[in-house]
């Protein structure tokens, strides 16, 4: 018997909808004083955030941010039923140790930078789906830690290409319900691992440029919607090398009209910040759909949006044994 | 009648793209990189020149003098680690500050303070040496297979 | 005593050569690689007798580079070789470089008790 509310080859359209009631947002110090500094819920003042490692920082940043997305909506963390999650880190420490503290039933999960878009689709099908009610999907990520494991000693010296991006320190949590006030999750389109032969480790666009187009690219055939449909599509961490590659790829796949267009990594900094191509890390494209981007859709500013987080699935050890870097992206339909 | 390999037109996309890469890509600032590597290298080496002339006007002899600027140089590239300078040089100067002894001792003790929080055995003790191994161990092979041949042409 | 302005000059061109590898190669050069290829390039070279007479032009700008580091190498090798033979082989390039390798892990130890990586 074919799935119902499958749609072409990797999307899903939800009967209902399910609705983003509540969400959070925290930057570090380089975010809060980037240009969207003012529409995060906190801003920290150090990397530390009280704590005595950076990895019990982000475990902070992420259990905090989750409890302030339920506290807006009056709840605390007895009342959230899931908790998806995730992080960059090996084992994805930050998230377990934050699922410890919050005590909801939880579901960690690894798409690299893509976690964010991954955990929320997720939830949307638990609560399209009749199973849960109030679920919460977060991700998180912190610049040293993310060095620490996949790059070098924070004071070794370094000289960065400029197709290199900065790990953001932030996370974003959202509350998703069957029924309330708030944008809605309409339809979902999976990725595929995409592996263009791309082997720059300081390049992360290039490699996962070929990933978002081609989820984009399947979301509208699968859907057989305009590419004009949405007010905006942004996708996660491309960084200004992987968006301009993803322009060139929308005109080679023959995406016409062109869609309005952006990157959460591009838009997090500004230019004299330092960061060569931008941010990525889960937590760049969820803090910034957690805050600035839903705070629009909110006030009617952004009426349909395509949040498609991308992230690069490879390991160090991978990438010494010589291996490419192969990359995901998986697209959210948010709609008022 | 043929139908194409996948394989084939696999890799026929992968070199467009990469094509397309190389087009979008930036490239580094090779003028701008190379002039500050090459004054701020020359001028860690002028440094060190002028340590050895104090030295050797010392009445020190040349080999002694010789390695007590190493030291020296080492101790130096290791402070302006620990003091959280020697990054934002190397951000500028590139293989001006790798390529110097003093860029030696940037690697040790930036590995070795990265993991202080994971403790003294198994952070810093067992990082230390994470980047300046490989370039020990292959400074040692090369010497000794010197060595080892000319003990051979020496029998 | 070499000239001030030839150990700029030599160091200068040493470092320079570094910069143009990084920039040029493939992306999978990283500074582990330099610091590998210096040392062991040094060492060759002065293992076919050819950095000596950098060092004499030169002074400082080439002993300072990681390439003076494997000069030290062999040429303790070498030396060592004369005085003990085949035990000099494995002894000589270690005992040459024994200040600067202990100096390196010491400081690297000192640093870390005493500071915090910023951030």
């Amino acid at each position: 018997m074919p799935a119902k509310k499958k749609r072409g080859a990797q999307t899903l359209v939800f009967d209902q909808p399910p609705v983003l009631t509540s969400w959070a947002s925290i930057a570090g110090p380089k975010e809060g004083q980037g240009p969207w500094g003012q529409e995060f819920d906190w801003s920290m003042e150090d990397y530390l955030f009280g704590e005595e490692s950076w990895e019990k920082a982000e475990n902070k940043m992420l259990r905090e941010t989750v409890k302030k997305a339920l506290n807006k909506r009056n709840f605390d963390e007895a009342d959230a039923e899931i908790l998806m999650a995730g992080d960059l880190l090996n084992q994805l420490v930050s998230s377990n140790y934050a699922a410890r503290e919050l005590g909801i039933p939880f579901l960690g999960l690894y798409g690299a930078c893509s976690t964010m878009a991954e955990s929320l689709l997720l939830a949307a099908i638990l609560v399209d789906g009749e199973y849960f009610e109030r679920v919460i999907a977060a991700a998180c990520s912190h610049h040293y830690t993310a060095e620490r494991q996949f790059r070098f000693p924070i004071e070794q010296g370094i000289q960065k290409t400029p197709s290199s991006q900065w790990t953001a320190t932030a996370a974003g949590a959202v509350l998703l319900e069957p029924v309330g006030t708030g944008p809605r999750i309409t339809a979902v389109s999976i990725g595929k691992v995409i592996d263009m032969d791309q082997k720059d480790v300081s390049d992360m666009g290039s490699a996962m440029a070929p990933a978002a187009a081609h989820t984009i690219k399947t979301h509208f055939s699968d859907l057989n919607r305009p590419s004009d449909y949405y007010d905006l599509i942004v996708t996660g961490d491309l960084g200004k090398v992987g968006m301009a590659i993803t322009q060139e790829l929308f005109i080679k796949d023959g995406l016409q009209p062109e869609p309005n267009y952006s990157d959460c990594g591009v838009l997090l900094y500004d230019d004299f910040q330092e960061v060569y191509a931008g941010g990525s890390g889960c937590g760049c494209s969820a803090c910034f759909l957690c805050g600035p981007l839903l705070k629009k859709m909110a006030a009617g500013e952004i009426n349909k949006l395509l949040f498609v987080a991308t992230g690069a699935l490879m390991s160090p050890i991978t990438s010494f044994q010589g291996e490419s870097i192969p990359a995901i992206a998986h697209a959210v339909a948010i709609e008022n | 009648m043929n139908t194409p390999d996948p394989r084939r037109w696999k890799k026929i996309e992968v070199e467009e793209y990469e094509n397309l890469v190389q087009q979008v890509k930036p490239k580094p600032p090779l003028f701008k990189h190379c002039v500050w590597a090459f004054i701020v290298g020359g001028l860690i080496c002028l440094l060190a020149q002028l340590i050895m002339n104090y030295l050797l006007n010392q009445g020190i002899d040349k080999v002694a003098a010789s390695s007590y600027t190493a030291v020296i140089m080492i101790f130096l590239g290791a402070f302006l680690t620990g003091i959280g300078i020697y990054d934002e040089l190397g951000k500028r100067a590139g293989a001006g500050s790798i390529v110097p002894i003093t860029g030696f001792a940037n690697a040790i003790v930036a590995s070795a303070m990265e993991f202080k929080r994971e403790g003294y055995i198994f952070g810093v003790g067992a990082r230390i040496f994470t980047v300046a191994g490989p370039t020990l161990l292959f400074g040692f092979v090369v010497a000794v297979l010197i060595g080892l041949i000319k003990v051979f042409f020496s029998s | 005593m070499v000239p001030l302005y030839m150990a700029f000059l030599i160091g200068g061109l040493l470092c320079l050569l570094g910069q143009l590898i990084m920039d040029l190669t493939k992306a999978s050069i990283t500074p582990g690689h330099i610091l590998v290829g210096y040392i062991s390039g040094g060492a060759l070279l002065s293992g076919l007798g050819l950095y000596e007479p950098l060092v004499k032009i030169g002074g400082a700008g080439a002993t300072i580079p990681l390439s003076g580091f494997g000069h030290l190498l062999t040429q303790g090798s070498l030396k060592a070789v004369e005085q003990k033979g085949l035990l000099g082989a494995f002894s000589g390039g270690v005992e040459a470089a024994a200040a600067g390798i202990t100096a390196a892990v010491i400081f690297g130890y000192l640093a870390a008790v005493l500071f915090n990586p910023k951030g």
